[in-house]
């Protein structure tokens, strides 16, 4: 679920990471890729987008890996620094997608990541 | 048909699934005839022992012969079979059902895509047999995660892999066991990098961002990953592929060659359930 953007003021736009992925669903990298579609779709729309991880629970490096790698095959990563806003996020939650962040990048430099 | 006894402990060490192996593997690579595992005088089967043998029936059906087990005359076992699914897998009983005094999880089958409800009935164990931290779940689900990912990206198995998890509440860890019958480590790393023997396709599967990018959403961080949770929760680890295994217990890492090989690739993990986490709370910038 989002919730719309603001009129006229710097726009930010909220997802609720669970109600897009589902119960267990930050394990699953093909639910990773369901969330990165509504993210890029939101794009356009909004000059950032809040991902709330609120009840997400346990996030897989498959399930982040997906998710960075689709951003990515849209538009370069750290175009994005500017655009998500990670809200909720928990430690374990952070250490898993800041490791595959760094992989993505590192593969993306390499040429070696699938788009 | 053939008959092989297992009449020894079967623990979800290396060198009781070493024995398991040397006793049934002879028999898989020649295999032509149907086999009985005869558990009649074992005491003691973990979670290895059941993907394991559940895997070897999946690779005999498909050599076009069978393999059947005898069960265990020990009651405690039997029912330990029972209801980890052993003995419905070998259609000597019904599909085991849930039972609030069970210590295990009935075998699950995942072939395409992560299995999260296999993953759940491992967590809600967990949660049955002992208090269960946030950072304790989170431990559990990413193991599993990270295991049954690797499968699905790396194995090539021709019947999907398999997972089975039992909970001790009086030490409390949880020991799980994913096993596939697939290409096995070292042909999953030849693409991209080649390992002398199997044992050192495990070393270096097990550095970060260097395993097989066989698929596009893999970064090669599965078992690096898996690595640091069983460190870091002083937990012990066994992975068994081919020629090769590792086996992590007291922070020390060990890599061994060993015969018989595995017939693909089994992990055993024992991990224990951190009360909580001890590590600091700050926010992590995942951009840094």
């Amino acid at each position: 679920m989002t919730s719309g953007p603001d009129r006229g003021a710097a726009t930010r736009v909220s997802v609720r990471v669970h109600d897009a992925v589902g119960n267990l669903g930050g394990l699953d990298p093909d639910k990773a890729l369901v969330l990165a579609k509504q993210v890029i779709a939101l794009r356009s729309a909004a000059e950032q987008i809040e991902l709330d991880f609120e009840h997400v629970g346990t996030v897989s490096s498959g399930f982040a890996n997906a998710l960075f790698l689709a951003l990515a095959a849209h538009a370069p990563l750290e175009s994005w620094r500017q655009t998500l806003v990670l809200k909720a996020l928990d430690k374990q939650q952070g250490q898993v997608l800041a490791r595959s962040l760094r992989a993505a990048r590192n593969a993306i430099a390499h040429g070696q990541a699938a788009s | 048909m053939s008959i092989v006894r297992v009449d020894f402990n079967v623990d979800d060490t290396q060198p009781s699934l070493r024995m398991l192996l040397q006793r049934v593997g002879g028999a898989i690579v020649t295999a032509k005839e149907p086999l009985e595992v005869d558990l009649s005088d074992c005491q003691f089967l973990g979670p290895s022992a059941v993907v394991t043998l559940c895997g070897l029936r999946r690779s005999f059906d498909e050599r076009g012969t069978s393999l059947t087990i005898r069960p265990p005359k020990l009651t405690r076992l039997l029912n330990y079979c029972q209801y980890s699914g052993l003995l419905a897998d070998f259609s000597l009983g019904p599909e085991p059902q849930d039972h609030p005094e069970s210590v295990t999880t009935p075998v699950r089958v995942f072939r395409d895509s992560i299995p999260t409800g296999a993953i759940e009935e491992v967590a809600l164990l967990a949660k049955r047999t002992m208090q269960l931290s946030q950072v304790a779940e989170h431990d559990l689900n990413l193991v599993l995660s990270e295991l049954i990912q690797n499968v699905l990206d790396h194995s090539k198995s021709p019947f999907g892999g398999l997972v089975s998890a039992r909970a001790y509440r009086d030490q409390r860890d949880v020991r799980v066991a994913v096993a596939d019958f697939g290409v096995g480590i070292r042909r999953s790393l030849a693409p991209r990098v080649a390992a002398p023997n199997d044992k050192e396709a495990i070393r270096l599967a097990l550095r970060e961002e260097v395993s097989g990018k066989t698929s596009g959403r893999n970064l090669g961080l599965g078992l690096s990953h898996l690595h640091a949770i069983v460190r870091l929760t002083k937990g012990r680890m066994v992975i068994y592929s081919y020629g090769g295994f590792l086996r992590y217990e007291n922070d020390h890492d060990a890599f061994v060659s060993a015969k018989p090989g595995y017939p693909g690739t089994i992990a055993f993990v024992r991990l224990p359930m951190r009360e909580s986490d001890t590590g600091t709370e700050a926010p992590v910038d995942i951009w840094a």
